[in-house]
């Protein structure tokens, strides 16, 4: 593994140096600001870079800045080290795409942790893309590489499995189980975007898999797709519907022609291939497929913006008394729907969001500021999943934040709610994504407030 | 108690200078292949430490209170590394003063900032010698 570490800190140098070289046994290389690090980058080629924000000459934004511009370096994995307050920054950060972040001052323990998580998908895309020989390779040879997002593949046979990882490895992780039981064990472990399902899965047969995965809570957001055989007479093209099968709500024909199951793969994951028929079922595709992005970007504006741990919790906890919220609707032009992206907490959480976005001593900034604060949170989530939906193809428009103080009621009715929490347990925080079939003509704004 | 704690903080009287915690962390670092993490941060820090601050006090004179920051934020962070919770704690303040109109306060605050420097040099110097 080869890391480049900028930073001009000597000590937070070392410090992340001797951490890697322990950890992960990797060649370390130090650069104490953007510009050496650029020219560095020109020369080798490396995993992934741990990126300071603040330093001389050149700082971490502009550095970002030059190497999403590159075409050699535009895929490469970028980890941010310090805290960003001022949201513009942190908006342009997200815009650009960073991996992850770590919080400063570093936290040998918490480093550690994060690296463990961060490191091991960095290694599995690189794996997965077949490049193990590219430490040697000249810089324009650095490959894609997209957020990962789990998919487990159930299937006795090692080949399909093999034929999916290389089929979808470079924009997945895939998990690998050949077995119901290890299918259910991997499913519980990653809470994966989706449970591929094979046949001759053992004792745990498939109908125990989707009884079981139906009954998990923190798998509510896992879509199950049965593999079938395909038809008599041949292999399925590319927009042909697959059998169905009793057990799961959707199929995959499970053939061996990339271009065949891609295609296949992309109309369930996202809807591409087809219009949506209703609603909640196209929200539904569309959520699944950017949950665990939302997640990270969630932890990463917290982690740069606020300088706080946040993780996603697998409960949704009530929590009484008065909460705020803001929302921003994004509208998917020509698709008829509306997706709004709802940030909420209590007003006590608020209040101390806005008291770190401001490096305030006050205890209490009042509503109007800790509402603000969540507006701008959400925002910027909004933002990046804009961002990803154009990705795919779509037409979407924003609207700006509304913000709502009131009661607290959960986001009962949403496509997707997500719930996190500091480690130490003092911010509650909930994101949910509420879907809406509703006609919007080309070109409309939507402003709206609702109550969680 | 750990033998640094004698030296107390000027900025938070009444508190050791370093925070041992931190250092503890640190020293889970250390294995047979790297027994001296510890040490070998604490002569980083106290080798990089004064020009940075002589950097601070020749922007406070010229009324350049970006150099400042900039000094300051860089110090912050190993500051902070290594448990100085005063000096990372007044690194904070000038790394937030950005209007000129601030120069007595960051001058206020980079003369508590070398007070406080000399005593965490010295806990520093009792630590790096026990590791």
């Amino acid at each position: 593994m080869k890391v480049l570490i900028v930073d001009d800190d000597r000590v937070s140098r070392m410090l992340l140096g001797h951490i890697i070289g322990r950890e992960f046994g990797g060649a370390i290389t130090e650069a104490i600001h953007g510009a050496e690090a650029l020219e560095v980058l020109k020369r080798q080629t490396f995993d992934f870079i741990l990126l300071d924000l603040m330093m001389p000459v050149m700082d971490g934004l502009q550095t970002l800045e030059a190497i999403r511009a590159n075409d050699a370096l535009r895929q490469l994995p970028v980890v941010i080290l310090s805290a960003v307050k001022e949201e513009q920054k942190v908006r342009r950060i997200l815009q650009l795409g960073v991996t992850d972040y770590l919080a400063k001052p570093l936290q040998p323990k918490a480093i550690v942790q994060r690296l463990h998580r961060i490191v091991p998908p960095i290694m599995e895309a690189k794996q997965a893309r077949g490049d193990e020989g590219a430490d040697e390779a000249v810089p324009s040879q650095v490959e894609e590489l997209k957020p990962l997002v789990e998919i487990v593949v159930a299937d006795a046979d090692p080949i399909f499995r093999s034929f999916v990882r290389s089929t979808l490895g470079r924009e997945y992780r895939i998990i690998d189980a050949e077995t119901g039981a290890k299918a259910l064990r991997r499913c519980q472990e990653a809470r994966p975007m989706m449970l591929l399902l094979g046949e001759g899965l053992g004792a745990v047969d498939r109908a125990l898999v989707v009884r079981k995965v139906k009954a998990e809570p923190e798998l509510k957001g896992t879509l199950i797709v049965g593999l079938v055989p395909p038809a008599r007479n041949g292999m399925p093209g590319r927009n042909d519907a697959a059998p169905s099968d009793p057990l799961t709500e959707k199929t995959l024909t499970r053939t061996f022609v990339p271009a065949a199951f891609r295609g296949q793969f992309a109309k369930i994951a996202f809807g591409m291939q087809t219009a949506p028929a209703e609603g909640g079922e196209a929200g539904g595709e569309i959520v699944a497929g950017v949950r665990l992005e939302l997640v990270s970007t969630v932890e990463q504006v917290f982690g740069m913006m606020l300088g706080v741990d946040v993780e996603q919790l697998s409960a949704h906890p009530q929590i009484p008394g008065t909460w705020i919220s803001a929302e921003v609707d994004l509208t998917l032009l020509h698709e008829d729907f509306t997706l709004g992206v709802v940030c909420a907490c209590p007003a006590e959480t608020g209040n101390r969001i806005a008291t770190l976005m401001q490096s305030t001593s006050s205890d209490w900034v009042g509503n109007d500021l800790a509402a603000a604060a969540l507006g701008d949170i959400a925002a910027i989530i909004a933002e990046r999943l804009q961002r990803t939906l154009a990705e795919q193809g779509r037409r979407v428009q924003s609207s700006v934040a509304a913000v709502k103080r009131g009661p607290s009621r959960g986001p009962e009715q949403a496509l997707l709610r997500l719930s996190f929490n500091s480690y130490d347990g003092d911010l509650p925080f909930h994101v949910a994504v509420r879907g809406d079939v509703k006609a919007v003509p080309a070109g409309a704004m939507t402003h709206s407030a609702r109550t969680m | 108690m750990s033998s640094s704690d004698r030296f107390m903080s000027h900025v938070f009287p009444g508190s050791p200078a370093i925070d041992s915690e931190a250092i503890e962390h640190l020293r889970l670092l250390e294995d047979e292949e790297e027994p001296d993490i510890v040490g070998e941060l604490i002569r980083l820090f106290l080798a990089n430490t004064p020009p940075r601050i002589a950097n601070m006090v020749s922007g406070v004179k010229s009324g350049d209170l970006v150099a400042v920051g900039r000094a300051a934020h860089s110090l912050k962070s190993s500051s902070a590394h290594l448990g100085a919770i005063g000096m990372h704690q007044v690194c904070e303040k000038l790394d937030g003063l950005k209007d000129s109109t601030h120069v007595d306060e960051a001058a206020h605050l980079v003369g508590l900032l070398q007070k406080e420097f000399e005593v965490v040099s010295r806990a520093l110097q009792v630590i790096a010698a026990d590791d």
